[in-house]
């Protein structure tokens, strides 16, 4: 059950102003268990923010600004950096991927496009692949994880 | 000075889908106007809601670094304020989570030579604010950021639950039992650990 009382607020204003209760407020919180035990937390607590408050070591607001600022610039470009980086390493995978295809010839790959319908035996399908468009797959297969992880990741 | 998170019914989330429409980079005069608003009652519920000053000192400059991110993209005054103690929080469990941070009883802020002449003039204080500060040690870290914004920032409840991640309506009872734990701490009545 929540025992409060209906003078707390007017306790918490007064303590607000810095001010301890006086006169009727005084006695009433002598006599209200509730408001009795508000002035000692609220009290205690905001003598101790007060405090806190004044002693606080804060830098100033012109050279929290001026870090502020530099590290957003910092990490703006960061962000363009890795941006380019990853459009770089998108063209150099398309390119590989139009080199890979006209070195394998586009037949090899129509007959690779062939070998995706699974209902086609292993070995029918195998005789599709070409050295060529091997190499160029497991090439791309390998370093795109690392290009991408490297595009991606804040140093 | 008392800083008060008024609140009215729009929404952070609300805000954010406004904001992604439009994302307009908070110019350097209104950056540096509202840190120096706001960095003071940040850094203190950073520092108190994770135990660490050092750890506060961090996750100041990166709440402010992800505030600026977002763009100057809140309506008003309280928009901004609320929503970088969104991101405070956020910072604040996730780097608690990460690195299971434990929570050590801060010192009081008087510790350094300057303040020691405060401290002996002062003595009952400094000893309350340390009283609280192993007392806060014994809350749960949701417990300890529903106590602060409400008692320390005057948050309301529909503030408190947009910054914490809470149903409204849930905010009373969990503020209560919060409450109610923090005062037998304090009292001496729940032992500590």
């Amino acid at each position: 059950m929540l025992d409060s009382c209906s003078r707390e607020q007017e306790l918490l204003d007064r303590l607000g102003l810095g001010q301890q209760p006086q006169d009727e407020l005084a006695l009433h919180v002598a006599s209200c268990p509730s408001c009795g035990e508000l002035l000692l937390v609220a009290g205690a607590i905001f003598e101790d923010a007060t405090t806190a408050m004044r002693h606080a070591p804060i830098p100033s607001s012109g050279g929290v600004w001026w870090r502020i600022e530099r590290r957003a610039r910092e990490e703006a470009n960061r962000t363009a950096t890795r941006t380019v980086s990853a459009v770089q390493i998108g063209t150099v995978f398309v390119a590989a991927a139009i080199a890979v295809i006209l070195l394998g010839g586009l037949p090899t790959l129509a007959g690779w496009i062939a070998t995706l319908d699974l209902s086609l035996p292993t070995n029918e399908a195998s005789k599709f692949w070409s050295l060529p468009l091997l190499l160029g797959l497991a090439t791309l297969l390998t370093l795109a994880p690392v290009a991408i992880y490297f595009a991606v990741t804040e140093e | 000075m008392r800083v008060t998170m008024a609140m009215d019914e729009t929404t952070l989330s609300d805000v954010r889908s406004h904001a992604a429409e439009t994302l307009v980079v908070m110019d350097e005069e209104t950056f540096r106007a509202f840190y120096e608003r706001t960095a003071r009652s940040v850094w203190a519920y950073l520092s108190r809601i994770t135990g660490d000053r050092q750890l506060a000192d961090d996750l100041l400059q990166e709440a402010y670094y992800r505030f600026y991110k977002l763009g100057d993209r809140h309506v008003d005054e309280r928009h901004r304020r609320n929503s970088l103690f969104l991101i405070a929080t956020n910072l604040a469990r996730d780097t608690m989570r990460h690195r299971r941070h434990a929570y050590t009883v801060a010192l009081p802020e008087e510790d350094d030579h300057s303040m020691l002449v405060v401290e002996n003039r002062e003595g009952a204080r400094v000893e309350g604010r340390t009283d609280l500060a192993r007392a806060m040690a014994h809350l749960e870290p949701k417990q300890r950021e529903l106590l602060w914004l409400a008692y320390a920032q005057g948050a309301s409840h529909h503030e408190i639950a947009e910054t914490l991640g809470l149903k409204t309506q849930s905010i009373r009872t969990l503020l209560f039992r919060a409450r109610k734990k923090l005062a037998g701490l304090l009292k001496g009545e729940v032992r500590h650990a």
